[in-house]
């Protein structure tokens, strides 16, 4: 055979492979839009159908005006965002000084940045709670968003360490000379470069928050601080099983993180294997 | 160089934060141990002096109460009309679910300074009591004027440990049958059967004539639902679970495996719906409404929704057939009980009073309250509230053993395995018991 | 020896790292110390009473310690290797030369990943009912199954069906790990690799899987540890019922059964294995510095 025609059908074939991984992966998404669009006595049809005939917007004003999403959803937004705060100061530090310093203890300390990424969070789940409630932050915003820095200053630390490092110490090295210090040399000069890499890192932080589930659990009451996830996870308990509002509820709280991701994807996607890749 | 400097102690000021929050927390440990008393009466000198900062006057206190969201409703308005009588007390919500209550409160009530009260299942209570976490309410509860008197001894029964009562029930009751009238006249039956063979009598009726595709379900896709289901079998047909002093497990017995393949057998038969696996007991409840079963076993609390949510459903309710006549419901209820480590207890004892007056357990209840008074309304003894009434004079509070929180779990496990048919009621019932035994000891 | 003098660079590194150090130690150290320190007490909650290992030979006793760390093992291994699998497949895919509009196809992969936990276990749960579910009815649509499975509510299928979600949720990270490391193996090496002659195994085998093994390790480590750590998608879709109780959920699980002293011992297993694989993973992370 031709290795023209050969390498055509090989192709196809990959594009067949990869439009119907596509459609897997999005299966759960389009039957949440799918589901959250019908009418209550379309939902639970059988044969299931992906269309409804008969959309509505019902389920999606429901939440609006009549759940805890609301609420949740800037509960989230103002915890996501002092947590990308908090762990852009913290741990974009620690990889600044990870990056560029040579110290006795490197070795040790780096372990414990990368060990602590993958504890348990059930595990710590117990002792964070009694701690944050000892000091009378627990069902705050405040509290959360410190207990979420366990889950985002490692992966922080990390990321910054990889971008630091991107970027050649000549160009600090020259800003030294120029009579600029080393916190000057940071902010006039490496930040501009790092504008992307840090819009990248905070938004990993951010997403990071939005998602967390198993510590919000346990450290929100009321809707004071309660995120979406929560608020998600209590429409399909005890007294309410409407999955109409359930779906549109799941569509609200991704969508803008799909968007985000869209937004930053390529810059996300380097941040994300720097850490790996480079070492 | 100045504007590095303001940057380096903003760091050094934040860390110098978190820092202080650490040492609070050492301080904070160390008192407790040491004594609990002084704890919270310092804690109360804070939250005064904190009130001074502001220059208010009155001496407002804030207490706390966790309340499951099915109550929410009656529980804010008896929270208003108690703070509009106490103005120098602010009551606070904080809603629970059902899925998530118990997890939460227990990580709150073991807390210092807890929230106060908490609405828990009254079997919850002795768990609880036993971990020292909850407080004896005898003396504290009598100062603030509850009527121990009023309440049904077999609920208080429940909320005692060692002859000390952890909580103040407001709401007790057990299962009944709820059965589709019209589907049950097509088949020629008048009134529900009164034996279990009666009943699969009438499944096999229902089946032949096709009026609907399944008779009855079940709610085996949740936990608690199902379990205090198996157990209600193994209560009508004489068995238990464990032996009196908790040292050994009963269910291999031939009461248990006869538990077992009763709801095994319903449902391979065919008359129950292989749905049951995934519903709970509400969902069980919203199927029977929509017409697609004859009967199911449910609780009284289900009658306002049915009739408010299914106005052309004609039903009525009846007693759990058993063997040789009317078999036994498990008992339960709810109750609301205090923490221990928490402060402001005679303004919680107050609230506790007031949220179970036999007027407001009327209220609270969705289906019959713990207080005797209470019990003699007219609310209570409804055509359709009857049966239940009449059912709970054969009841056997829910299991409340040490272990149960343990072996609950291992219950509903190997249920699942029964049911899928992996296992066999026999196989499923003797693995049960070793699983159990293994924790007993 | 003078141990306390610093270099020019240890002072700068000292003022960088030490809020970050302060702040994990906070958060991180002084629980893992604190639960340490529960799973040795007689009571848990007060921390009181040294009760030796006892609490550890009560756990090692339980079954339902041995059934969560088959679980774990079976839940951990299978979706690990499935990921990683079906990641890598991808990654090939799309990093073959010829193929066009490469950050589409894996930003729209990556969708997977990035959506809430609570929202993929959420939409998982609904497309695994039995009766009507659209799981069901597109497998059957398809023939591949001739009844309704009876996906999350029987012992025997549950697991497989958390599996195949966690599967869902994971291998896009594979793919994009894995692509970012072929393409730093130099084309050159292909190049000559083709003009050899050699086949897309041959090539597989000698080229492309030798020189993306350091990655691969860190991807199938990372994969690891997220698989025993798994929590809100096993809590939301069983509760880990239907034998599906990982050790993630059994210290969840005796946390709300009150008996924080097994808690906080499974919590301590539950942190030894993450840490077995966590130590392997640094170990390859760090070797360059």
């Amino acid at each position: 055979m031709n290795k023209r025609v050969k390498s055509i059908i090989s192709d196809a074939l990959i594009y067949i492979f990869l439009a119907f991984m596509v459609i897997i992966i999005l299966i759960p998404l389009g039957w949440v839009l799918s589901t959250s669009i019908k009418q209550e006595v379309d939902i639970f049809a059988k044969p299931p159908v992906w269309i409804t005939d008969n959309p509505t917007l019902q389920s999606y004003r429901d939440v609006l005006t009549g759940s805890g999403i609301p609420k949740a959803f800037l509960n989230s937004t103002i915890v996501g965002f002092m947590t990308v705060v908090f762990s852009l100061i913290f741990g974009g530090s620690a990889g600044y000084a990870f990056a560029r310093f040579k110290f006795r203890g490197k070795k040790v300390l780096s372990l414990y940045f990368l060990m602590s990424q993958m504890l348990p969070l059930t595990v710590l789940m117990i002792p964070l709670y009694y701690m944050i409630n000892d000091w009378g932050l627990i069902d705050t915003k405040i509290g959360l968003s410190i207990a979420h820095l366990v889950i985002t200053m490692p992966m922080v630390t990390w990321m910054t360490k990889g971008y630091f490092q991107g970027i050649p110490k000549e160009i600090e090295e020259s800003a030294s000379v120029d009579g600029c210090n080393t916190l000057q040399t940071l902010i006039r000069i490496l930040m501009p470069l790092l504008k992307p890499a840090i819009a990248t890192t905070g938004i990993y932080a951010f997403v990071s928050s939005w998602n967390e589930f198993a510590l919000a659990n346990v450290l929100t009451r009321t809707d004071a601080s309660r995120t979406v996830p929560i608020s998600l996870s209590e429409f399909s308990s005890y007294f309410k099983v409407d999955w109409g509002d359930t779906m549109a509820a799941a569509a609200m709280i991704t969508i803008p993180i799909v968007i985000l991701f869209m937004l930053v994807q390529k810059h996300f996607v380097e941040g994300l294997t720097a850490g790996a890749v480079k070492g | 160089m100045k504007k590095s400097f303001k940057l380096v102690a903003l760091i050094l000021a934040l860390v110098m934060v978190a820092g202080s929050f650490a040492a609070c927390k050492k301080n904070d440990s160390g008192k407790d141990t040491a004594d609990k008393g002084q704890t919270s009466n310092e804690q109360k000198g804070t939250e005064d002096s904190k009130k001074d900062d502001k220059g208010s006057a009155t001496e407002q206190v804030t207490i706390e109460w966790w309340t499951p969201n099915w109550d929410e409703k009656e529980s804010r308005e008896m929270a208003d009309e108690f703070m509009a009588e106490h103005p120098n007390i602010k009551v606070n919500l904080v809603i629970t679910e059902w899925d998530t209550y118990k997890n939460k409160i227990m990580a709150a009530i073991s807390t210092n300074n807890a929230p106060q009260l908490y609405t828990i299942l009254t079997t919850d209570v002795a768990q609880f009591a036993k971990l020292g976490l909850l407080s004896p309410l005898d003396e504290l509860g009598a100062q603030a004027g509850i009527n121990f008197d009023d309440m049904l001894e077999a609920a208080l029964d429940i909320a005692s440990v060692d002859g000390k009562i952890y909580g103040v029930p407001f709401r007790h009751d057990g299962s009944g049958v709820w059965y589709n009238v019209d589907m049950l006249n097509q088949v020629g039956y008048n009134e529900f059967p009164k034996t279990w063979d009666e009943l699969i009598t009438m499944c096999e009726k229902i089946k032949q004539a096709g009026i609907v595709e399944y008779a009855n379900a079940w709610p085996l896709g949740n936990q608690p639902n199902a379990v205090t289901r198996m157990v209600q079998q193994l209560y009508s047909l004489g068995g238990d679970v464990l032996n009196k002093d908790e040292t050994e497990c009963l269910l291999d017995s031939p009461e248990a495996v006869q538990a077992l393949t009763n709801i095994v057998e319903n449902l391979q038969n065919g008359y129950a719906s292989p749905s049951s696996l995934e519903m709970d007991n509400t969902i069980l409840r919203d199927t029977f409404g929509a017409e697609k079963l004859a009967f199911y076993i449910g609780g009284p609390f289900d009658a306002g929704t049915l009739e408010s949510e299914y106005p052309n459903l004609n039903f009525a309710s009846a007693v759990i057939p058993g063997k040789d006549g009317m078999g036994v419901t498990t008992s339960n209820g709810w109750t609301i009980a205090m923490a221990e480590k928490t402060t402001n207890k005679e303004e919680a004892a107050l609230f506790l009073q007031y949220l179970t007056l036999p007027e407001n357990q009327a209220r609270l209840t969705d289906s019959f309250p713990a207080s005797k008074t209470a019990l003699e309304y007219e609310q209570f003894s409804t055509k359709y509230l009857k049966p239940f009434a009449e059912q709970l004079t054969k009841s056997k509070p829910e299991p409340a053993y040490a272990k149960w929180p343990e072996m609950e779990p291992i219950i509903f496990n190997y249920m699942q395995y029964a049911l899928s048919g992996s296992m066999t009621p026999e196989e499923a019932c003797k693995a049960m018991t070793a699983d159990i035994n293994a924790i007993l000891q | 020896m003078k141990r306390l003098s610093l270099s020019k660079d240890e002072k700068k590194a000292l003022i960088y790292l030490l809020p970050g150090f302060i702040v994990t130690a906070l958060l991180i150290i002084y629980p893992l110390y604190y639960i340490i320190t529960m799973s040795f007490s007689n009571n848990a909650i007060n921390q009181s009473g040294f009760a030796g290992i006892a609490n550890y030979t009560k756990l090692f006793k339980n079954p339902q310690f041995s059934k969560a760390i088959v679980n774990t093992a079976k839940f951990t291994g299978f979706s690990v290797a499935g990921a990683y699998v079906l990641g890598y497949i991808l990654a090939l895919a799309i990093n073959r030369r010829s193929i066009k509009l490469k950050g589409l196809w894996r930003s729209l992969i990556f969708i997977s990943w990035i959506i809430p936990g609570v929202v993929k276990a959420t939409s998982w749960k609904w497309l695994f009912r039995t009766d009507g579910g659209m799981f069901n009815h597109l497998l059957q649509s398809v023939g591949l199954i001739s009844s309704e499975v009876p996906w999350l509510t029987s012992p025997k299928f549950a697991m497989w069906a958390i599996i195949i979600v966690q599967i869902w949720a994971t291998a896009p990270y594979v793919m994009l790990l894995m692509t970012a490391g072929l393409q730093q193996i130099s084309k050159e090496l292909y190049e000559s690799a083709d003009l050899d002659g050699a086949g897309f195994l041959h090539k597989l085998k000698y080229i492309t899987l030798p020189l993306t093994k350091d990655i691969t390790f860190i991807c199938i480590l990372m994969l690891l540890v997220w698989a025993i750590n798994e929590f809100s998608l096993i809590w939301i879709m069983t509760t880990g019922g239907q034998n599906t109780s990982t050790l993630s959920l059994l210290v969840y699980n005796q946390f709300k059964m009150l008996n924080l002293n097994m808690a906080s011992a499974s919590a301590v297993m539950q942190l030894i294995v993450t840490m077995f694989f966590a130590a392997f993973y640094v170990k390859l992370t760090v070797k360059e510095d």
